[in-house]
């Protein structure tokens, strides 16, 4: 007769327990947090210590561009440099180039504001992974050069360059008429493939793995396309196609990661990692537009910057797509990411801040 | 009766030429046609692959119906940093392809709320982005089945120009010797290469601004020595090549800068010679130059 309430009782405990730790969990652990390290106002004067004599060019600086001031900022956060942005510029450890709209010649600067070389190569310049290129003026050209004006190769393709990406040595090119190429470090052809999607043949994303390994692509629409490579010893093998849900018509945000091997690309609903296994695949839901993607390799954790009315958010996820931590930064435009050996630089509302993923 | 059949056939043949022509002329001008540069003129480090029109603020529209394929926003972070500044890219057909460059492109066109234009709707203004300094759209038409750029003009309604293009500083060269024409001394036969600074006027600005022309021809004693005519401009070999007539790359035929057209080396033999520079601009309008010297 007694039995009865004693079992309803162990019930009643095991509910009140299961409910109790559903609703106030034991922590498993830290959680990632985006440290501040310091803190540089761009409209702060320039250190004079350091603008005197030429030693501290050795010093590790780190570049930026915000908005029309661009600079170099000591490792412990103070402004050594900076001048106004004439129409774009690149900037590099070694050096920078602030172009005008019409550049002839193209004036390479140390990080003290002290002529390195001039680049007598028409066009606009960008940095790929340390790599420095020149876009030919009407899209279809491109050289790489080096900060001491050496041109390394300079290429003409007579159709619209629409997205390239740099590894180690190799360049990944796709064309406008849905040609691939992969140049060697000359600017030879190491690899070629045609993606044709029906009559809308354009290479949205070429992505290319730091150490050369990886090559891949997004091409055509309805439906917009994928393809992933591998490096063998006969040569770049075919390892995965996919199709996509998006539709874009202008170039892909992407990234694909040495580490992992997965391709990072922006989706029409957020953020795709895509694996050589489509089971590995994730798909991660965003509503924000999506500025930067990046992948620190110390931290692995892989970053996207987006932006929404309200401001910037950078997100953080790990490579199985679980995601860590969320910073929000309440600023409109200007905005600049870089993300250097598990340092990230954030340069928003006039100042340059140092952040590091911590536990706390 | 003969004069019933004689009308029919008139008219058939009015319909086809009126067919013809809205055939020929179902591209239109995306703003009004105020020409600063042309196709395969000498331009910086290489031939021009568009056209380059002059309409600060103004609508730009496409030069048929077609689909957005591409776009670039001046600035956009997934971009490449392109000189061409915001530009769309449409497609017409399966083959052909347009480029508007240089726009001030609106947020709908942006957002992709559209994807098919047609010749009424509005891609954007003609604007300062990228590398230019004077307000504009620069046009470039590609087919892609050939992998060539084409000539925008051959497939555009005729502009109004009436000027003719002009031809002046024309020089026979060899290694250590150049003599300009026209000339009263005797020129020593052999191989001579014959260059000409040839260009057209734009009646766009009111000052000085040559351009590129469409056709030039060299003439020695009436026969035909060289010829260029500028229809499109294809890749052999890693080499952007202007034809269809002579295959040159921009090296055999421009000097580095400025108008300077190489029309080639003839070999001068004892007597005297007929030389004779004929060039074509866009429109038709013909300029020819004839000199007359003696070779010993």
């Amino acid at each position: 007769m007694n039995d009865k309430p004693h079992r309803y009782g162990f019930l009643l405990y095991g509910i009140i327990l299961i409910g109790y730790i559903g609703f106030f969990p034991l922590p498993l652990g830290k959680e990632l947090l985006m440290a501040v390290e310091w803190i540089c106002s761009i409209d702060a004067p320039v250190s004079i210590a350091e603008t005197q004599g030429t030693q501290l060019v050795k010093e590790k600086t780190t570049g930026f561009v915000l908005g029309k001031t661009l600079g170099y900022i000591s490792d412990v956060g103070d402004l050594v440099y900076k001048e106004s942005v004439l129409h774009a510029a690149v900037v590099a450890h070694r050096g920078f180039i602030n172009y005008s709209a019409i550049p002839e010649v193209l004036v390479v600067k140390d990080p003290r504001g002290n002529i390195l070389s001039t680049l007598k190569i028409e066009g606009y310049p960008f940095m790929r992974k340390n790599r420095l290129f020149v876009l030919s003026v009407d899209g279809c050209g491109m050289a790489e050069v080096t900060l001491e004006g050496e041109v390394r190769w300079k290429k003409d393709f007579n159709q619209l360059i629409t997205s390239m990406d740099a590894g180690t040595t190799a360049t990944a090119i796709g064309l406008w008429d849905g040609t691939l190429l992969l140049l060697g470090p000359t600017g030879e052809v190491i690899f070629q493939e045609k993606l044709t999607q029906g009559p809308y043949s354009v290479i949205y994303l070429s992505a290319l793995t730091k150490d050369d390994r990886m090559v891949g692509a997004v091409f055509g629409l309805k439906p917009q396309r994928g393809v992933l490579w591998e490096k063998t010893p006969a040569g770049y093998r075919r390892v995965r196609s996919f199709q996509l849900q998006s539709d874009f018509r202008r170039p892909i945000q992407g990234l694909l990661d040495a580490d992992t091997g997965r391709l990072i690309i922006e989706d029409s609903e957020g953020i795709s990692l895509v694996s050589k296994g489509e089971k590995e695949d994730v798909k991660i839901s965003l509503t924000e537009r999506i500025r930067v993607i990046a992948s620190s390799p110390i931290d692995g954790l892989f970053l996207f910057c987006t932006q929404q009315d309200e401001g910037y958010n950078i997100r953080g996820i790990t490579h199985k797509g679980k995601r860590v931590f969320l910073k929000s930064l309440p600023t409109r435009e200007p905005f600049w990411f870089q993300s250097e050996e598990g340092a990230y630089f954030v340069g928003f509302s006039k100042r340059i801040v140092k952040y590091r993923v911590v536990l706390g | 009766m003969k004069g019933k059949k004689f009308s029919i056939v008139l008219m058939v043949l009015l319909l086809c030429d009126l067919a013809w022509s809205i055939r020929l002329w179902s591209y239109q001008w995306p703003v009004e046609p105020r020409i600063l540069s042309v196709f395969a003129q000498g331009g910086r480090g290489g031939f021009e692959r568009g056209i380059h029109i002059l309409a600060s603020g103004s609508e730009v529209k496409p030069i048929e119906e077609g689909e957005l394929v591409f776009s670039c926003l001046e600035g956009s972070s997934a971009s490449l940093p392109y000189p061409l500044g915001s530009f769309l890219v449409l497609q017409h057909g399966s083959n052909l392809r347009s480029l508007y460059a240089h726009l001030e492109i609106g947020n709908s066109v942006l957002n992709h709320e559209k994807m098919i234009y047609s010749k009424s709707d509005v891609l954007g203004k003609a604007g300062l982005t990228g590398a230019t300094s004077m307000g504009g759209v620069s046009l470039f038409v590609f087919d892609l089945e050939a992998k060539q750029f084409v000539n925008p003009f051959l497939l555009l309604p005729p502009v109004k120009d009436a000027s003719r293009p002009i031809i002046r500083d024309v020089r026979l060269e060899r290694r250590e010797k150049a003599v300009s024409l026209p000339t009263t001394e005797i020129v020593s036969r052999g191989m001579w290469e014959v260059t000409a600074e040839v260009f057209d006027l734009s009646g766009a600005v009111p000052t000085f601004w040559p351009m590129g022309v469409y056709k030039v021809s060299l003439y020695l004693n009436g026969q035909e020595r060289f010829m260029v005519t500028m229809d499109t401009l294809k890749e052999q070999e890693g080499i952007t090549r202007v034809y269809p007539s002579a295959g040159l790359s921009y090296d055999q035929l421009y000097y580095r800068e400025g108008f300077r057209i190489k029309l080639g080396t003839v070999n001068l033999n004892p007597g005297v010679l007929n030389l004779e520079i004929v060039a074509r601009d866009f429109v038709g309008n013909e300029k020819n130059q004839l000199y007359r010297f003696r070779v010993e």
